[in-house]
């Protein structure tokens, strides 16, 4: 868990605090996506939380422990950072990579070469052929993992990501953020994740955190947030088609009904209500069947269940 | 072609002069580079956090390559007399700049973003330094030392002039006599040390660098 609370920084002694006043709780084990409008104070909120910035007011608790008193570098070993540029060490393996913060911490060989392996495996990058490959030599993607590899190495509570996936073209992003979402499920981290990227924000964020000019506006899950934005700024921030969005975020799986209806196109199970609706539109049909992993048809979603429903939670 | 046979009979006659002279020549570089390398890299780190104290440092040390070498050893001379320290002394203000120039650049071009990250996993000021900067500014530095090396090497040529010794003790005599084979007995070896000892850098150079000229850029 992290909390803070009445966070404030200022650069300088005059002129409008770049993070004004902000107290915020988010929940072991869920990810917080902080976004909002450049130079809303998103990335100083995060950096706070590591102290790479040096709050002006306020306290941070992680774990119930105010951190502010801590020695910043013990700190910064028990928190995962993953930055915008990634930042791997160019002149060192990926293995090295990785193992940096247990070496720091004092590991011995054997349980860091497990522990780099292990982390390998877990970020789908096979551990005998990427240990002793230079970071030049690997694809974009291929930098993120061992990059959030890397910050999970000492498996520490908290992981404070920058913009994860900017650095990755957009094709492979998507593919890389389903990827992740499952990968950060599994380790159940507190995350806090800046992000630009709205949608992006409302993918990878158990909560999502909108701040404007230093403050923050709305806390809430991306449902909460498309459907009750907090004022017009957040209104228009989330754009139109927030009601879209929100059939994003649902799976068609709650919409479902037995039976499958013949001619119908089908459609995977926990694929989003949008993804239907999209499928219905295509094709002009009045129902999709959802099928489940083994292909057999677990039953269909009717076009008027859809936009029911859509009403029911507009 | 008698020249050359010449000079190699003199220095066949003469080798235990030749090879007193070899020594104290290399003697003197080796501890100026060293002095320099001792002096320029902390100097380089230590200005590091300060632009308008690195540039005061920087224009100093500018200033001071500007002057002749022979100018530097001559006023060495009424200052610390003659021999071998005075000479090394004006040596080091010689291997000074390349070192702390490129040392410094390196330091500081090295991405600011791997900076950033290394501090937020908990890497101490001199962890960053040395697990990190170094490294990656190897590069830079050694390019740096071998500059120096080259210059030292000529230049320690000049402290003959102040009694320094070695092999331009043979040109100076040489010149001074009108012997031409004591004069390229002199010249021909500083020639071949200078060029050795880059070859031999630029080997060295490649062997250890290898990692980090591969690194390069990872974005």
């Amino acid at each position: 868990m992290i909390r803070l609370e009445g966070i404030t920084k200022r650069f300088g002694a005059v002129g409008k605090p770049s993070v004004d006043d902000v107290t915020i709780e988010m929940p072991e084990g869920t990810t917080t996506a902080l976004i909002g409008p450049s130079g809303c104070g998103k990335t100083t909120t995060m950096r706070m939380i590591n102290r790479m910035v040096e709050p002006s007011a306020g306290r941070i608790f992680i774990e119930g422990q105010d951190v502010t008193g801590l020695d910043p570098v013990t700190l910064r070993r028990r928190i995962g950072y993953v930055i915008q540029q990634i930042g791997l060490f160019p002149h060192m393996t990926v293995a090295e990579n990785i193992g940096t913060v247990p070496h720091l911490l004092g590991w011995s060989r054997a349980k860091i070469e497990k522990r780099i392996d292990e982390l390998l495996a877990l970020v789908g990058l096979e551990p005998e052929r990427f240990r002793s490959v230079m970071p030049h030599r690997l694809s974009g993607g291929q930098r993120q993992r061992v990059g959030v590899a890397r910050a999970l190495a000492a498996d520490p509570p908290v992981m404070l990501m920058d913009e994860p996936f900017g650095a990755i073209d957009p094709i492979a992003r998507e593919r890389l953020q389903d990827e992740f979402k499952e990968i950060l499920k599994r380790v159940r981290k507190t995350i806090v994740m800046v992000t630009h990227d709205l949608d992006e924000a409302m993918k990878m964020g158990d909560r999502v955190a909108i701040m404007r000019e230093g403050r923050l506006i709305q806390y809430a899950t991306p449902d909460e947030i498309l459907a009750a934005p907090a004022d017009a700024f957040v209104e228009a921030f989330v754009g139109p088609d927030r009601a879209l969005k929100r059939l994003s975020l649902r799976g068609v799986d709650a919409l479902m009904r037995p039976g499958s209806v013949a001619d119908a196109p089908t459609i995977a199970s926990g694929a989003s209500v949008r993804e239907a609706l999209a499928r219905l539109i295509g094709s002009g049909a009045r129902s999709v069947n959802v099928r489940g992993a083994d292909g057999a048809v677990l039953g269909h979603v009717t076009r008027d269940a859809i936009l029911d429903g859509a009403d029911a939670a507009a | 072609m008698s020249l050359i046979a010449g000079t190699f009979s003199w220095v066949a006659a003469h080798w235990d002069l030749m090879r007193t002279a070899l020594i104290q020549h290399a003697e003197m570089s080796i501890w100026s580079l060293g002095l320099g390398l001792a002096i320029g890299i902390p100097l380089a780190i230590s200005v590091l956090g300060s632009e308008r104290l690195a540039a005061f440092v920087i224009n100093i040390i500018n200033m001071l390559r500007t002057i002749p070498s022979l100018a530097i050893l001559a006023a060495a001379l009424p200052l610390l007399g003659i021999g071998l320290v005075p000479s090394v002394v004006a040596l080091v203000v010689l291997a000074l700049p390349p070192i702390l120039l490129n040392t410094y650049i390196g330091l500081r071009e090295v991405d600011a973003d791997l900076v950033d990250a290394a501090a937020g996993m908990g890497m101490t000021r001199g962890q960053i330094l040395r697990k990190i900067q170094i490294p990656l500014a190897a590069p830079a530095i050694f390019a740096g030392m071998r500059t120096a090396a080259i210059q030292v090497i000529s230049g320690a040529t000049l402290a003959s002039f102040i009694g320094g010794g070695g092999l331009g003790d043979f040109i100076t005599s040489g010149i001074a006599v009108m012997d031409q084979q004591r004069l390229l007995a002199g010249a021909v070896p500083i020639a071949i040390l200078a060029m050795g000892v880059e070859i031999l850098l630029g080997f060295a150079e490649r062997r250890l660098l290898r990692n980090v000229r591969e690194g390069g850029d990872t974005r």
